[in-house]
């Protein structure tokens, strides 16, 4: 379990009857980065919180760090940094007086807190705006300030709950540029982000939808394991109806593919007879590209297997 | 740790108008408003008149009330039984019985006239009081003439309450003290908002994942409130001192120290407040309900504690500003010394734990984030149609 960062079995958590996680596994490795990926309401946020130790678990247990988050201590936080899905810095305090507050909630002071605060402020290149109250920095900046608060205190292991959600994609890139400095020097991350592409930056990766956690691996392994095959893309008029068409030609026999999704004004078909599969295609569309599945279509067949098994209905009550 | 709260709480009260303002002049703005409206000027107040006498001196004694600019003789009567019915109707405020002797002055005694007063009309009934008082005084003073040594004189009035609330009537320096105890609930309602607007924020979550522990949080946010509720203590006494002409009486350490436990008591409450309110909205209105309402009744500023239901006493003796007036009116207006206050400072300092642990514990109770209605699973990546 030791070179585990943390290791996850069968945690649950209800609020009422309602199971917003339900006895999810998993395990990060120590050094990893780690994303967990799921629609927003599938219980990520609720997760990251107990494994701080933050919230109980109504069942099952967690390690993290070796910890057991049921019995989590002020010198186990001092060991994760938590960056928390909110805004959640004080925007009337200045980029300086921030790194200060939280470097010395974390116990730090004197020459170590001044090298921590330089080290951050240089690594997320806020310089200049040292003394910027920081309802003045626009989205970009204070999430890398936020980012920096989180690793003030120098941790082992961080938890970054949306870290991108609402900023430009320069932004997001110069954000994921941060997370691979941080991790090249041992950091274990773990991010969760609803961002499909961003997953693709990960190790390895986890997929949680309505509380389940339905996939667990590198996004090879998952792509390999649940689309196997090719993509054929088509770009029909009507790509709806075409859509339709081609699932009941799929659940006939038909067409030999598994799947069929709908990718705006474009319709994907997943297969492993990728030469039948062309033809039969053409013939209906014109032409059709073929590309390698993304981890995107991997989680729309998992979200289909799993709202399958649920009924059909894509929100159990 | 709990210093580094402290020092970012103090930098949010200056930076935030509202609080600042709420902490600093807020408790001497309310107090001059308070004590305008309880004490201004009273004209005309309606008298009614009981003249047994129906001789001259009656007459003149009734002129001169009917021509100060405080009174205004409402109605003449022939027996005080109507008196109730009118002060019920607020057709008058005071009633006036003069006796059917009056006017024949001996060496050693002047017939009384007497007073009587609706005592749920504090205000003006005191008005109206004083100014008979003074009315009936001279005039008596004038029908002995130098006959009548002063020092044998008996007070030319008595008074009778009827509708009783106070027996006696406050004035301006019975109210005072008692009213420092409701302003300076201000800072502490400043407090519970600031817990609960970091709740709203997100930023209470944050600190949760840090390792400060619970209770030097809270103490953290605590301290500078504390620290300004202090300073607003000293400007009411001087306001009181130099502009109202309540005059201190007593030791001013002794009374510091029971201001200060007083405010942290009453912080202390506010953190209660703050960590059961969810929003800062439901934060404000439980603070009032706690900070102003029962002070403002219940801490013998105008009703006797003695006079109240013995369950609302008992209430009482848990809220702060209660042991805050009582003691704060000893010292201020007596000089009591502190050793006669022990009590006081025993209930002020085991509330002040209380709350503090109080509020500990159901912080650490607390549920992170608190209640969000389920929002149905989205996949936000790019549009994709789930059959
Ligand atoms: N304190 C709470 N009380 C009740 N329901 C909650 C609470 N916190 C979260 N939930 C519900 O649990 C589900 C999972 O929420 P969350 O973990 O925040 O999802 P995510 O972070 O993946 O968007 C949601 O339906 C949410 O409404
Ligand atoms: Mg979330």
């Amino acid at each position: 379990m030791s070179d585990y960062a943390i290791h996850v079995e069968h945690l649950t958590r209800k609020f009422g009857d309602f199971t917003a996680v339900n006895a999810i596994d998993f395990s990060v490795e120590t050094g990893e980065v780690f994303g967990f990926l799921g629609p927003n309401g599938s219980g990520k946020t609720t997760t990251i919180r107990m494994l701080l130790g933050l919230l109980k678990p109504t069942d099952g247990t967690a390690h993290v760090l070796g910890t057991d988050i049921r019995h989590a201590t002020r010198q186990f936080l001092a060991q994760v940094g938590y960056m928390s899905q909110k805004f959640s810095l004080y925007s009337d305090l200045t980029v300086a007086n921030n790194l200060r507050f939280f470097g010395r909630s974390y116990g730090l002071y004197g020459q170590r807190l001044q090298q921590r605060m330089e080290f951050v402020i240089e690594l997320a290149g806020l310089g200049d705006f040292r003394h910027t109250p920081i309802h003045e920095l626009s989205g970009g900046w204070l999430q890398r300030l936020a980012l920096g608060a989180a690793i003030i205190h120098e941790p082992k292991l961080i938890f970054l709950d949306e870290p991108t959600a609402g900023v430009d994609p320069v932004s997001r890139r110069d954000f994921w540029e941060l997370l691979y400095t941080l991790s090249q020097s041992g950091t274990t991350i773990l991010v969760t982000t609803h961002y499909m592409d961003e997953a693709e930056h990960c190790e390895r990766v986890g997929f949680i939808y309505n509380g389940d956690m339905i996939a667990v691996g590198t996004p090879s392994e998952i792509i390999e394991q649940v689309v196997p095959g090719q993509v054929i893309e088509v770009h029909p008029p009507d790509a709806l109806a075409a859509q339709q068409k081609l699932t009941s030609a799929m659940r006939s026999g038909e067409l030999a593919a598994h799947g069929v999704n709908l990718f705006g004004a474009a319709v994907h078909v997943l297969t492993t007879d990728v030469a039948s599969t062309q033809a039969y295609l053409r013939e209906v569309y014109g032409a059709t590209y073929q590309s390698m599945p993304t981890l995107e279509d991997a989680f729309i067949a998992l979200v289909q297997q799993a709202d399958h098994a649920n009924g059909g209905s894509p929100v159990p009550a | 740790m709990m210093l580094a709260i402290a020092r970012k709480e103090f930098i949010h009260i200056l930076r935030d108008r509202g609080t600042f303002l709420l902490v600093t002049i807020g408790p001497l703005f309310l107090m001059v408003i308070f004590t305008y409206t309880l004490t201004t000027d009273v004209k005309e107040a309606p008298l009614a008149v009981i003249d047994l006498a129906h001789n001259d001196a009656s007459t003149a004694l009734i002129d001169r009330l009917d021509a100060s600019p405080k009174i205004h003789v409402e109605r003449h009567l022939a027996s005080a039984d109507e008196t109730d019915n009118l002060f019920k109707r607020g057709e008058v405020v005071a009633a006036v019985v003069i006796p059917a002797d009056y006017g024949q002055v001996s060496l050693t005694r002047v017939p009384q006239v007497e007073a009587i007063i609706d005592g749920t009309e504090p205000i003006s009934a005191e008005t109206v009081l004083t100014e008979v008082y003074q009315i009936a005084d001279a005039h008596s003073r004038e029908l002995a003439g130098d006959a009548l040594q002063s020092d044998l004189f008996e007070p030319p009035i008595y008074t009778t309450q009827e509708r009783l609330y106070n027996d006696a009537l406050s004035s301006k320096v019975d109210f005072y003290p008692g009213l420092m105890g409701m302003m300076l609930g201000l800072p502490a309602i400043a407090l519970s908002l600031s817990l609960a607007r970091e709740r709203e924020n997100g930023t209470l979550e944050q600190l949760m994942a840090t390792p400060i522990a619970k209770r030097a949080l809270l103490l953290g946010k605590l301290w500078p409130y504390l620290g300004f509720g202090m300073v607003d203590v000293y400007a009411l006494l001087a306001l009181g001192q130099w502009v109202y002409d309540v005059p201190f009486t007593g030791n001013l350490l002794a009374y510091s120290l029971i201001a200060f436990l007083f405010m942290f008591a009453s912080l202390g409450m506010g953190l209660v407040v703050s960590v059961i309110a969810r929003t800062q909205q439901v934060a404000v209105v439980i603070a009032i309900l706690v900070f102003f309402i029962p002070p403002f009744f219940m801490s013998g500023t105008f009703f006797p504690v003695d006079a109240m239901p013995q369950l609302v006493q008992l209430e009482m003796m848990s809220l702060p500003a209660t042991h805050f007036v009582t003691a704060g009116k000893a010292i201020y207006l007596q000089g009591t010394a502190l050793r006669e206050l022990w009590l006081q400072v025993v209930l002020l300092t085991v509330i002040s734990v209380e709350m503090l642990e109080v509020s500990t514990f159901i912080f650490r109770k607390k549920v992170v984030g608190g209640f969000r209605r389920p929002a149905p699973p989205v996949l936000t990546t790019k549009e994709n149609a789930l059959s």
